[in-house]
């Protein structure tokens, strides 16, 4: 997966571990003032940004470190440092450079693109306080996703994923001619579906899964996940036996070495283990069915 | 009538027809053309998780009667109108509201995870500008579900064969053959004007490449970008609506700004938190003295003004859009009220109050929400008030689409006039087309407006497709060589004048053209700041032609996207001024047409001649307000 120059930033992984426990984007966390945020933390104006570039998927022999520096501002996320490297792309040595390629179109956490790795861990960048990263103005290390095939710097093509969806059938199949008839639904059920409806196609799971990435067919947490919450769905149930097949084929839950990392990076907070649990027993049913009544 | 086939074109290619965009606008178009029995190309930026409409917090209104208050269709239709302050059309409108039982149902089959009542229905709620029950809600986030509904709706016709009229399968053809991480650059048109594919840039390559089809749809959503502190994503440029603009298609209430009144001011961008927080009870204010330092949690009750609860006696702080930012502006504007900063400068901001509501119902129909706005601002908004305003969210206008209603009002859903744009086999659905908003929206419309447009369009092409003499696919190749030549050239010229170093940066000019279009074309408009704004705009086109990127990698390259984005962003900006403009010097109401000049920048038009399958036709700046019209019944 990652090759060793890879794992070079390794104390910054563990500081950003501890960040992220005091915020685990606890909401009941209370601060008694409201006002401005925290003084520049080590009285640091700018915060350096230590970047894994690459030209091309292509050409490996691109691949470097390159350092920046930009100033630093209340709130800021990682996109925010992106975009003003964009605005005034020089590195830390003062070299004219080719701006960072990165994604991120929604700027508020709902679509899923800005995944990459913030000191080592895999998480939306839109999402990632610099203060929280960076608390004692140390580097902030960005990488791309390494269980995808690169496309240039911080992007990464993650279509593999739409591929997963396709195979788990993931769908509910609808009778285009019928009439609009409601469905009913439980007030649990609701919630329960809801949870798992929360899917942004972000890839953290995947790139947290020892499971997953190019040397593997396993279609990871994301897909199985679908399965799961589609077969709940009063409509989508009816043809859950198709979903749990594809399931049950090459690539599907029995790749799932039960490392239990998706559910940790989950920006979403999907119940990831239970979801594939829960395909996993449905899975056995099926099997033991098949098995009893041929 | 016509006698090709609709399967096969003589040249005996598979006969598709274009959507561009795959968020809920163009996932909802192609769903309803294969339903229809027309295959799909369907081309888009990326997944249809990173689409705009995924954003859309809102949820999804539709008078099923159920809440015993006596709602019907009727009423959300007049409501609807209402809120647009009669600056929509009524037939589309009407149809619209009618349709949306029959939508909510549907989407409620195919997963999308609304919230229910004990008996097991779907539950209603409140929404902006109605008092009636009648939105349904999957949390905060309907839009991200109704995309992945629709999403997956269309995975599965990827994956269906197209059937022959004899039932015989068409071997290696799917009803839906999608290509992502493609941008379109132009429309391709024949001879005769007739747009008959698109021409189209793969990212990963930068290769351009001109893709026939029978028909052309533009779901390629809003303008937001345009606007700096706007609570828009990064794509919604406007660019390939500018293009069609250039090419032919007339616009339409490009004036007409969407404000969204209650976004955070996060550091990237605003965020928008919808109103369904105000649904639950969430309460507007301002501190009385607009000097006072505290923080929102210390300021005792009577010091505190709950200003649309006071202004709207009805609706309090369910107030339509437009009413609620109409009048947070006129307070921060007009009397220097808001919100004082620890240094005393006092932010046009109020306060959105959550704090008395309770917490479990909080957390379950908002929480993934209030949990990012807790990370954005670092307060607590379930005990703290959070600070809010209005801020720019895109354009109510947009390309001009036609309609055809029967003298009683009613649409005619066969017919190819259906969101037709202007120029021949183009269409448009969602919010790169101006129907159905009026000059405001109410929230609960948003994701019904682009689902049922989709379909509407969709009927539209296939009726204008079987009225077609000749498919778009047994033209001459010459027609796709020279537009894919065109789009080639623009593409080299582009990267040219990005090379000379003298030029101002792509990113650069794109913060003064934002920063400009919010100050100066904002809800407080006047004639002069708008001439000056023109002239501005005019300059910045000319420094945008020749930006400066500095990127020479000849695949994936984002500078060379910014670059484009920003040409089309600042056409669309001149569009904007010049409706502005107009509009300030004849304020009857109207709908204000634009064509594109010849000098780069737009000018009014009181009607425009177009056609559509054959029959030429009019556009035209009258309202048909058959129906209603302000102050009672016409
Ligand atoms: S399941 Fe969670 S981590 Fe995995 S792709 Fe979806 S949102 Fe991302
Ligand atoms: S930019 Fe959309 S999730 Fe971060």
């Amino acid at each position: 997966m990652a090759d060793e120059d890879d794992i070079e930033p390794e104390e910054s992984e563990e500081e950003a571990a501890t960040g992220d426990d005091v915020d685990a984007s606890e909401p009941a966390r209370e601060k008694s003032k409201e006002t401005a945020p925290a003084p520049m933390p080590g009285g640091s104006e700018l915060v350096t940004l230590k970047i894994r570039r690459q030209d091309e998927g292509a050409r490996p022999e691109s691949k470097r470190w390159e350092e920046f520096e930009v100033p630093r501002s209340p709130g800021m996320t990682v996109v925010t440092a992106l975009n003003a490297i964009r605005r005034a792309p020089k590195n830390k040595a003062g070299t004219d450079v080719a701006p960072v390629a990165f994604e991120a179109t929604c700027l508020e956490e709902v679509c899923g693109g800005c995944t990459m790795l913030v000191n080592g861990k895999p998480r939306l960048a839109c999402a990632t306080l610099i203060d929280e990263v960076s608390p004692k103005a140390q580097a902030v290390v960005l990488q791309p996703l390494s269980s995808f095939l690169l496309v240039r710097d911080l992007v990464v093509d993650r279509s593999r994923m739409q591929e997963s969806l396709r195979k788990v059938e993931a769908w509910v199949a609808i009778d285009a001619a019928s009439s609009d008839e409601p469905t009913r639904q439980s007030q649990t059920d609701q919630r329960v579906a809801y949870e798992r409806s929360q899917c942004i196609d972000c890839g953290a799971c995947l790139e947290a899964c020892p499971q997953f990435g190019p040397h593997s067919d396993f279609i990871g947490a994301a897909a199985l996940n679908e399965v799961e919450r589609l077969g709940r769905h009063p409509v989508g149930g009816l043809s859950n036996g198709r979903r749990l097949d594809a399931a049950m084929g090459p690539g599907g839950i029995s790749g799932c070495g039960k490392a239990q990392n998706c559910v940790e990076v989950c920006p979403r907070k999907i119940p990831l283990t239970e979801s594939i649990a829960a395909v996993g027993r449905s899975a056995t049913r099926r099997l033991l069915k098949d098995w009893i009544f041929g | 009538m016509a006698k090709t086939s609709p399967l096969k074109s003589e040249r005996g290619k598979l006969r598709r027809v274009i959507v561009v965009g795959s968020g809920v606008a163009g996932l909802s178009t192609t769903l309803a053309l294969c339903e229809a029995g027309v295959a799909v190309l369907l081309i888009s930026l990326g997944p249809s998780s990173r689409a705009a409409s995924a954003c859309l917090q809102s949820g999804m209104s539709a008078a099923l009667g159920l809440d015993g208050s006596g709602d019907s269709p009727q009423n959300h239709f007049e409501e609807s109108v209402e809120a647009g302050r009669f600056l929509a059309n009524q037939p589309p409108v009407q149809a619209m509201t009618r349709a949306a039982p029959g939508i909510l149902e549907r989407l409620q089959r195919m997963g999308v995870p609304f919230e229910r009542t004990t008996e097991g229905r779907v539950a209603q709620g409140g929404s902006d500008g109605t008092a009636a029950q009648r939105t349904a809600y999957a949390g905060s986030t309907t839009g991200l579900h109704v995309v992945s509904a629709l999403s997956e709706q269309v995975r599965r016709w990827e994956a269906k064969d197209v059937v022959d009229e004899h039932g015989v399968e068409v071997p290696g053809e799917t009803m839906v053959h999608r290509l992502e991480g493609w941008e379109v650059v132009q429309v391709v048109l024949d001879d005769n004007g007739v747009a008959v594919g698109v021409a189209a840039q793969e990212l990963r390559t930068l290769r351009i490449k001109a893709h026939a089809g029978d028909a052309v749809c533009l779901a390629t959503g809003g303008v937001g970008h345009v606007f700096s502190r706007s609570t828009a994503g990064t794509r919604q440029t406007g660019t390939a609506a500018l293009a069609a603009h250039r090419q032919g298609a007339a616009m339409a209430n490009m004036d007409l700004l969407h404000v969204h009144p209650t976004a955070f001011p996060a550091a990237d961008k605003a965020r928008a938190v919808g109103e369904k927080a105000r649904a639950l009870g969430g309460r507007i204010w301002l501190p009385r003295e607009a000097a006072d330092k505290r923080a929102g949690v210390e300021i005792p009750e009577k010091e505190r003004d709950y200003i649309l609860e006071r202004r709207f006696a009805e609706l309090g702080n369910l107030a339509s859009g437009w009413d609620a930012a109409t009048t947070l502006v006129e307070a921060f504007v007009d009397k220097g009220r808001g919100i004082a900063d620890s240094d005393g400068a006092v932010q046009p901001l109020a306060y959105l109050d959550l704090t008395h509501l309770r917490r479990s119902e909080l957390s379950r129909s908002l929480g993934p929400l209030l949990d990012s706005l807790a990370r954005a601002s670092g307060i607590d908004p379930y005990s703290q008030p959070i600070r809010v305003g209005p801020a720019p969210a895109g354009i109510h206008g947009g390309l001009w689409v036609d309609f055809e209603a029967t003298e009683s009002g009613e649409l005619v859903e066969e017919s190819p006039r259906n969101h037709a744009t202007t120029i021949p086999g183009l269409y448009a659905a969602g919010d790169v087309e101006y129907g159905y908003e009026g000059g405001c929206r109410l929230e609960g419309d948003a994701l019904l407006r682009l689902v049922h447009a989709g379909r509407m369009a969709a009927a539209g092409m296939a009726a204008y497709r079987s009225a077609l003499a000749r498919s778009a696919l047994d033209l001459p190749s010459s027609v796709f060589d020279s537009a894919q030549n065109a789009a080639d050239d623009e593409f080299s010229a582009m990267v040219s004048a990005g090379k000379t170093p003298d030029g101002d940066s792509v990113h650069s000019l794109h913060a003064d053209l934002a920063t400009a279009m919010c100050n100066d074309c904002g809800l407080r408009r006047d004639p002069a700041t708008l001439d000056r704004l023109l002239e501005e705009l005019v300059s910045l086109d000319d420094r945008a032609s020749s930006a400066h990127f500095p990127d020479g990698s000849t695949s994936f390259n984002p500078c060379t996207q910014a670059a484009r984005h920003l040409k089309g962003m600042v056409g669309i900006a001149r569009v904007v001024a010049a409706a502005a403009k107009a509009r300030l010097a004849d304020e009857t109401r109207r709908t204000i047409l634009l064509v594109a000049d010849e000098d780069g920048g737009s000018r009014i038009a009181p009607e425009v001649e177009y056609e559509c399958a054959g029959r030429p036709l009019t556009a035209s700046s009258a309202i048909d307000s058959r129906f209603f019209q302000p102050g009672g019944a016409s």
